[in-house]
């Protein structure tokens, strides 16, 4: 299983975390202000900027929080697995770029390659020839359902126009 | 409730219900689709159907997949959902004892106990707090939603409250994009229509749950299955065991609807909470994690007994009890049901229906999981690389098919990528959803009580209900600051790596 990040790694990301909410909460408030504050239709206080103002104010107290904690503490040594990041980088390109592809390619042929795409990279293609053969039939059937059955479904019963 | 019962009584009740529960145990048995994830994929294939047929669907797939994530604790010690990670603490070793068939049994009786309970309280709670939030103005409405935010930040991050407290605030802060209820005002749109209509929960959670879940899942190899021979147990022992160990089922039950209650908390976090009381409350704590069927018994009872609890704060404040729970509120809305504090008075025979669907598919569930037990053991079996790209294609054209919006699908993979983040630093998940849903009715009332007090903050200290609310956040977050050990977690981190 891809595990959490741990040791070092989580102190560094807590860090630029508390630092990228200290950064939002402060361009959330100052984006509050320019908004209009409608007092000309009787009271200020139910502008539009009241409640993500409140909200930024508390994103910004929580990031520095945040950040005051980690750097008061040393970074703990690492416990258990580290991130299999190979497996879940080659997962998130894939799956990125097919989400990208949506619209702009028959939506059918898009999932089709991204199934033998996915199989081609997942799946251990390694064994003796019986267990490459039902492997691969294994992976045609859900090219089938994912290609054809589920579209079709979608298409034809829920009347629902492919993207 | 006789009404109800009459009304919802038909064979296409019985159909729906039969395949929802065995689709919801096949979800919940597969470890990496979780009952959250399987609720958003599944109100987009709802849509079609008439309003309470559809209800009876996501409830009773929400059932099945809280109970079938028990099956993968047990026998794959890798809980199907996160309600199971405690079940997997005792079960495991039971099955590895080759108690595996007695070990699922057990779970099977806890689950059906703790449903039928929180059946029942969902009939007797949710008229009383429908009662009780006729007197909420809009103080108390903006003080529950500060108050959820906080509690379910404080108890779904038990070891660093700080993190949910980030994710809930986050949540509450994406909920300000898109245009504004009082003034039609498009906050955070840039120019954007598609900003401008606001971020939709259903991408929002098939993002956050679906794809994460499927990225986070890559590369964990093939599960293995208990190799041990499983002795064949009757079913009328299991029985016997759940009676000789009452008070944990009875205290099980009552800390599942207590926690189910609390807004975005959940099934997970009443099962841990009712297993750690079991092993304080027991005369034998060192079996605890080596096979204890008090242990098995108070995690399974309490996740059964939190989800009919979770359905009725969404039923009557429109505030999710956890995060399943925050999709049926969404589903509710897509088919015209009006869930508040005057659904009592709109819509009772809606509540009463609901109850009986708890009760429906809490029976299914124990007759499929129990007559169904050998056939079901060949889900644990499937690869999870077939299973990867059908759920994909689900998390696509799902969230597409309620709006058929390109721009949802972005949606999708931004909060994949959001949630994938999160679960890598250890914020949880629940607060986030649930500040995105308590976004619009928290801004609303912090406006009109802003107007309704007129800069004169004491005045909400003359409302009883709002001084409680401030208590509560108060003491919430009192708590949250001493921090509390996770050994329990961390103990189910080590079983799972195991």
């Amino acid at each position: 299983m891809v595990s959490e990040l741990n040791g070092r790694r989580l102190h560094v990301a807590d860090l630029a975390t508390g630092s990228i909410l200290v950064l939002l909460g402060a361009a959330m408030f100052v984006a509050s202000i320019a908004m209009p504050t409608y007092a000309d239709r009787g009271t200020v206080l139910t502008a539009p900027a009241i409640f993500p103002g409140f909200i930024a104010i508390i994103l910004f107290a929580l990031g520095a929080l945040l950040t005051a904690r980690t750097l008061r503490q040393p970074a703990p040594l690492p416990t258990g697995e580290g991130v299999a990041w190979r497996p879940l980088l080659t997962g998130l390109a894939l799956m990125t770029i097919a989400i990208v592809l949506v619209g702009r390619i028959n939506f059918q042929l898009l999932i089709a390659g991204f199934c033998v795409a996915f199989a081609a990279i997942f799946v251990s293609w390694r064994g003796a020839r019986a267990e490459i053969v039902r492997k691969a039939g294994a992976m045609a059937i859900v090219v089938l359902v994912v290609a054809v059955l589920i579209p079709m479904t979608f298409q034809h019963v829920f009347l629902i126009r492919l993207p | 409730m006789i009404d109800a019962f009459l009304a919802l009584a038909s064979a296409t009740t019985l159909f729906n219900v039969l395949w929802a529960t065995l689709a919801g145990i096949v979800i919940g048995a597969l470890p990496g689709l979780t009952a959250t994830m399987g609720l958003a994929l599944m109100t987009s294939l709802t849509y079609a159907m008439a309003g309470q047929q559809a209800i009876l669907v996501l409830i009773c797939l929400y059932i099945g997949s809280i109970y079938g994530g028990s099956r993968s604790a047990i026998l794959l010690n890798i809980p199907g959902t996160p309600a199971n990670a405690a079940t997997a603490l005792d079960g495991h070793p039971m099955a590895q004892a080759g108690m595996g068939h007695r070990a699922l049994g057990l779970a099977t009786v806890a689950s059906l106990t703790g449903g039928l309970i929180g059946g029942v309280a969902l009939a007797l709670i949710a008229p009383l707090l429908a009662e009780l939030a006729l007197g909420f103005g809009s103080t108390e409405y903006f003080l529950l939603g500060i108050v959820g935010i906080v509690v379910a930040g404080r108890m779904t991050a038990a070891d660093d409250p700080l993190k949910g407290w980030i994710a809930g605030f986050l949540g509450l802060a994406i909920a300000t994009v898109g245009q504004e209820t009082m003034h039609a005002y498009p906050r955070f749109s840039y120019g954007s229509l598609n900003l401008a209509a606001g971020i939709a929960l259903i991408p929002a959670m098939v993002g956050a749950f679906g794809i994460s879940e499927l990225l986070m899942s890559l590369g964990s190899g093939k599960a293995r299955m208990v190799d041990a021979p499983m002795q064949a147990t009757p079913l009328l022992s299991n029985f016997r065991d759940m009676i000789r160990r009452k008070i944990t089922v009875i205290r099980s039950s009552l800390i599942g609807i207590a926690i189910g209650v609390i807004p975005g908390v959940g099934e997970d976090v009443a099962a841990w909470i009712s297993y750690g009381a079991a092993r304080r409350a027991s005369k034998t704590p060192d079996e605890f994690t080596k096979g204890s069927d008090d242990g098995l018994i108070a995690a399974e009872t309490a996740n059964s007994a939190a989800l009919p609890s979770a359905v009725i704060p969404a039923l009557t404040l429109a505030v999710p009890g956890s995060a399943p729970a925050a999709v049926l509120l969404a589903a509710m809305f897509i088919h015209n049901v009006r869930p508040g504090p005057m659904i009592m008075i709109e819509n009772p025979d809606f509540v009463a229906a609901v109850c009986w669907m708890v009760i429906f598919g809490t029976i299914a569930m124990a007759v499929m999981g129990l007559a169904l037990s050998r056939p079901l053991l060949l889900v644990l079996k499937v690869p999870r690389e077939f299973l990867t790209p059908v759920i994909f294609c689900l998390c696509l054209l799902g969230p597409y098919a309620l709006t058929q919006r390109i721009f949802d699908i972005y949606v999708v993979l931004a909060f994949g990528l959001l949630g994938l983040a999160m679960r890598l630093m250890r914020y949880p998940m629940a607060p986030l959803i649930l500040g995105i849903i308590l976004g619009g009715m928290v801004d609303q009332n912090l406006r009109r009580m802003l107007q309704l007090i007129d800069r004169d903050p004491m005045q909400v200290f003359t409302r009883p209900i709002a001084l409680v609310l401030v208590a509560v956040c108060l003491v919430a977050i009192f708590a949250g600051v001493r921090r509390r050990p996770r050994n329990l977690q961390v103990k189910s981190q080590q079983a799972r790596n195991q």
